[in-house]
């Protein structure tokens, strides 16, 4: 997660903007409407993501991502896909963060609004309760969710893209970068909620760890709403643990897990491999997260992400960015590059070109590439550069550029 | 790691400051409920939000208006208490020597406190800043390593212990504490004796929200702050108060220290899973022996 922090308005800006709507009430007082070119023909995106509730930053990542994706088409004329050219269109419902609603919003996207293509949800659960409305009905579906079903399904994922890496995809590269650039730290200890997310992330993470050369030396499961995890930390330091990996814990239990590893007396790494979520761990933690390193999507410090948020900002958004924006933006920009190459907006024609669309520069990523074959049998995961976020004079800074192993 | 890595002398000590540090924090919040059964027979199950309340208003009066925290703490109880009472003439009065009828009425209320924080602060989590950051380190020339504790759960002790004594001083040793007492044991009775039950529970009511929101003020401080705040206090409160006796103060300071050690302990000696199996086990246990709590009076 990563701020974009709001600028107040320029005197000069105030200028324009009170001249702009002084010369847009002078021409619709004298009748003259200013018409701005645009095709007559729409296509509608549909997208499925969290407007309320816990997952609502994820669901507002999906909605903006894809607007911003929209809104620069639109911009330069709209979409041409071979000898017509489309007005694009957005349609999002909110899943509420649950299956239940996952599958209300998606069935309303296919049957009422017939839309042939979905971007999002993020969460897990939504994601595959969307593939169960979106695969018989031939409709592709562009989400996220950590969950292995996600990608390899009774339905082989025909229709379907995973659109942001997963453990299988960053953890070798954090694992090797920590051998590397830690060589000394050689323990690593995690915990997790003592739920089917948690049971499913520790086996993974011990595997990507142990094959990575480290040693895992202290993992346990906790009960969903501990506030106190101070006794399990104690339990990890006195097994000589010297990595503590926060893995995929909520944004404010990983705050916690960070203060209270540290109020313990640990002065070993903390990091992330999960996540992303540096700003609410470093507002949870305060003083405590410096130094804290994490796995993250976005560098707000390049050009290109400096860029992205400006973008962002333009569109009247303030205040916190979703790191996870960048991925659904690029998501739509895929889709759209995979119409314009086969001529094509016909799912069945776009289900073989989307993963063909290699090496593709997103404007907030330099290349995007697919895999997925080895890991799921299937290539329709994207693999995006990702980023090693640290947390250093209470500012979050980019330690590492990192990229998912190819295949 | 081996069960014997961690019976060190350094380990366990410091896991007997981390148990007092939980145990106070336990006591802290299960004053309040024990309160609102002993005197009203009222289960609070909003208890945890009146904690939540505290949580913002010492998020606003500390960490907004900059008030100096010792006053912030029980400022923010004081508005929330005060507050309270528009709860209390439209809601808890229904519900006095109501048992049953206040556990169902005072969850749905529970519910609409919680949804109506999500509608006005949303549902991201908070830090109210912190007061206190440093580390005290000692008892180094005693266990060969130094002790760690945290200055912010130094003040949660002592707000605690200081909490737990002037409540014991009020009910036990002044006028209006006798007037509490002797509607709790009989409110026929009492009133015969021409004590105004009405204005007793208005009173107990004022301290019982005035302790649970200054629990819930320090609770999101060394924790955080969010709509979800209240649901681990209730929990905590629950079992402390049926663990120690319903209504019982002594029972709720002993049910504190009984929960708050006996899970750092487990959990540090053989992990979150034993810790829990464990501590309810023994909850479950003494409830069998002893219905009416270790400190409780059968009914």
């Amino acid at each position: 997660m990563t701020t974009t922090k709001g600028k107040g308005i320029s005197r000069r800006q105030g200028m324009k903007l009170v001249a702009g709507i002084a010369t847009t009430g002078a021409l619709m007082g004298s009748g003259i409407k200013v018409v701005r070119s645009q095709p007559s023909e729409a296509l509608v995106i549909g997208g499925v993501g969290s407007l309320s509730g816990g997952g609502t930053n994820w669901g507002l990542a999906i909605q903006r991502g894809t607007l911003m994706a929209l809104d620069e088409v639109n911009k330069a004329g709209g979409l041409k896909v071979g000898e017509k050219t489309y007005r694009l269109e957005h349609k999002m419902y909110d899943d509420q963060y649950t299956a239940q609603g996952g599958a209300t919003a998606a069935t309303r996207l296919v049957n009422e609004d017939r839309v042939k293509y979905i971007i999002g949800p993020v969460a897990s659960a939504a994601s595959l309760a969307v593939l169960g409305v979106t695969q018989p009905n031939k409709v592709i579906l562009m989400s996220g969710g950590y969950a292995t079903g996600v990608m390899v399904n009774n339905f082989k994922s025909e229709y379907n893209f995973r659109v942001h890496n997963t453990p299988p995809e960053f953890m070798p590269a954090i694992t090797a970068w920590l051998r590397q650039t830690y060589p000394q730290r050689q323990r690593i200890g995690f915990i997790a909620a003592n739920d089917a997310t948690g049971q499913s992330v520790v086996p993974q993470l011990k595997k990507f760890y142990e094959e990575g050369g480290l040693t895992v030396s202290y993992t346990d499961f906790f009960e969903r709403g501990t506030r106190e995890f101070t006794p399990l930390l104690r339990r990890m330091i006195a097994a000589r643990t010297d990595i503590f990996d926060v893995d995929g814990n909520t944004p404010a239990d990983s705050g916690l897990m960070v203060r209270q590893m540290r109020q313990a007396g640990f002065r070993g790494l903390i990091i992330q491999a999960g996540g992303p979520a540096v700003e609410q761990v470093m507002e949870i933690a305060g003083p405590l997260a410096e130094g804290f390193q994490s796995y993250d999507m976005l560098n707000f410090d390049s050009d290109r992400g400096k860029r992205f948020a400006e973008q962002y900002r333009a569109l009247g958004w303030q205040g916190i960015m979703d790191a996870q924006t960048g991925a659904f933006y690029t998501a739509t920009k895929v889709l759209m590059e995979a119409m314009r190459r086969s001529g094509s907006t016909e799912p069945d024609v776009l289900k073989n070109v989307i993963s063909t669309v290699d090496n593709y520069d997103s404007g907030v990523y330099s290349k995007i590439s697919w895999g997925g074959q080895r890991s799921y049998g299937v290539k329709h995961q994207m693999l995006l550069p990702f980023y090693i976020a640290e947390v250093k004079n209470r500012r979050i800074t980019w330690a590492a550029e990192l990229f998912p192993p190819a295949g | 790691m081996s069960f014997t890595d961690l019976l060190t002398p350094v380990l366990m000590g410091q896991v007997l400051l981390d148990g007092m540090s939980i145990s106070s924090i336990y006591i802290l919040i299960a004053l309040g409920f024990t309160l609102l059964f002993g005197i009203m027979r009222v289960v609070n199950f909003a208890h945890g939000e009146f904690a939540m309340l505290g949580g913002w208003g010492l998020y606003y009066l500390y960490g907004q208006f900059n008030v100096p925290f010792l006053l912030a703490v029980p400022l923010a109880g004081a508005i929330v208490a005060v507050c309270s009472l528009v709860f209390e003439q439209f809601v808890f009065r229904f519900f006095y020597q109501k048992m049953f009828q206040s556990m169902i009425g005072l969850l749905g209320l529970s519910t609409a406190m919680i949804y109506t924080a999500v509608i006005i602060w949303d549902a991201y989590e908070r830090q109210i800043p912190p007061a206190f950051t440093s580390t005290l380190e000692f008892g180094e020339s005693i266990f060969g390593e130094s002790l760690l504790l945290p200055t912010d759960r130094v003040v949660v002790f002592l707000v605690s212990m200081a909490t737990l004594a002037a409540f014991y001083f009020l009910i036990m040793h002044t006028r209006m504490g006798l007037g509490m007492r002797a509607a709790a044991q009989d409110v026929e009775v009492a009133e015969a004796m021409g004590i105004r039950t009405r204005t007793v529970y208005r009173q107990a009511f004022l301290l019982a929200i005035f302790m649970t929101a200054v629990a819930g003020a320090l609770y999101g401080q060394i924790y955080f702050l969010s709509y979800e705040l209240g649901s681990q206090p209730l929990l905590k409160a629950f079992i402390v108060v049926i663990l120690g006796g319903m209504g019982s103060i002594p029972g709720a300071a002993l049910g504190g220290v009984i929960l708050g050690m006996s899970e750092t302990f487990l959990a540090t000696l053989f992990g979150a899973a034993v810790s829990n199996f464990v501590s309810f086990g023994v909850v479950i246990l003494i409830l069998i022996i002893r219905p009416w709590g270790l400190l409780g009076k059968p009914e």
